[in-house]
């Protein structure tokens, strides 16, 4: 039987040919940060970016004007009309489906002195269906960050389930890396640890998912942007936080062992 | 009396944003409790409650419940 790892081992990247002899599952590397502007398809049903850019790993997003409500908060309501970004779930070329129990993997930095101008939220993680607006639908779960512009000195960082999340800015994170086992036809459960800058441990925790999936359905990696707080106006030209993101998903191979 | 338990291990503060028992959306920086009901008493304490009537549970049965979380909350919250 052929040895297909579940990233390359010299980019670290989900995705590229599979080697001869499998890959070290030790100090696995992320590989290069999430580029947005690259490979990645942007639904944006209600128009509200302006632009994005791609500089030094980091992302810097600009909107258009809107009113809050709760469709553009990824943590409340049925109804998601917040923009994301997404692309195909693929590990060597292979596309994930709602079948595979999946680990999703994800890193987020950001810079907490460009945390944007309103109280606005990051979400990153893996999904059925990034075009939909139907929370259930799109099914996601993953990474969930949130600014309070006139709270935290820095955002809040933790994990997000479909329509709702958990986040803490004890101990002022900057980083968090979050685990999601997703999948077997359900959204599983997301768990999280935010890190100071060598990397200990400054706050956990974790969250479970609460959809059950269809049959077979193929998944999605998904970077969603949105307000904190159902109730946050944005202005025309304001900016959100700026953030950088690493992923990896790893399949593990449940035949022969069920 | 049916029995009321909180895992106290899992007690944490966190800003949440969820949907409560009515759908009515929650957003708060919280001390969440996980309050565990034996199966054995899920049947024992609904028949002590009427959802129609706002005295319903009585003073009695309602402090189990409430001492079981303020006992939690007041543990957590003195650190």
């Amino acid at each position: 039987m052929p040895v297909f790892p579940a990233f390359n081992p010299t980019t670290g990247a989900s995705g590229g040919a599979p080697s001869q002899a499998g890959a070290s599952f030790y100090d696995v590397p992320f590989g290069d940060p999430v580029d947005l502007t690259s490979g990645w398809t942007l639904y944006d049903p209600d128009s509200l970016i302006k632009s994005i850019t791609f500089s030094g790993g980091f992302h810097t997003v600009t909107w258009n004007a809107v009113s809050g409500s709760s469709d553009y908060n990824w943590s409340a309501g049925t109804t998601h009309r917040a923009p994301r970004w997404y692309r195909s779930a693929q590990i060597d070329g292979t596309v994930l489906t709602s079948d595979d129990v999946v680990q999703d993997i994800g890193l987020v930095i950001t810079d907490n002195t460009q945390r944007g101008a309103f109280d606005n939220a990051l979400v990153h993680g893996i999904c059925v269906d990034p075009t939909s607006t139907a929370a259930t639908a799109i099914a996601g779960i993953g990474q969930a960050v949130t600014v309070f512009t006139g709270g935290a000195a820095t955002a809040s960082m933790g994990v997000w389930t479909v329509n709702s999340s958990s986040v803490t800015a004890t101990s002022a994170p900057s980083r968090s890396m979050s685990t999601a086992q997703y999948g077997g036809r359900h959204t599983g459960s997301v768990s999280f640890t935010n890190f100071d800058a060598s990397g200990f441990r400054v706050q956990n925790g974790s969250r479970n998912g609460t959809v059950t999936l269809g049959a077979g359905a193929s998944l999605n990696w998904i970077v969603g942007l949105g307000i904190r707080s159902s109730g946050t106006n944005i202005g025309q030209d304001d900016q959100s936080l700026q953030f950088k993101l690493y992923r990896k998903s790893v399949k593990m191979n449940l035949i022969g062992v069920l | 009396m049916p029995s009321v338990h909180i895992d106290f291990d899992q007690v944490a503060i966190d800003s949440v944003s969820t949907m409560d028992t009515n759908g009515d959306a929650v957003e708060t920086s919280a001390f969440i409790i996980p309050v565990i009901i034996p199966l054995d008493d899920v049947g024992p304490w609904l028949a002590l409650y009427d959802e129609t009537s706002g005295t319903s549970p009585s003073a009695a049965n309602s402090r189990v419940l409430a001492r079981a979380v303020l006992a939690a909350l007041q543990a957590a919250a003195e650190g």
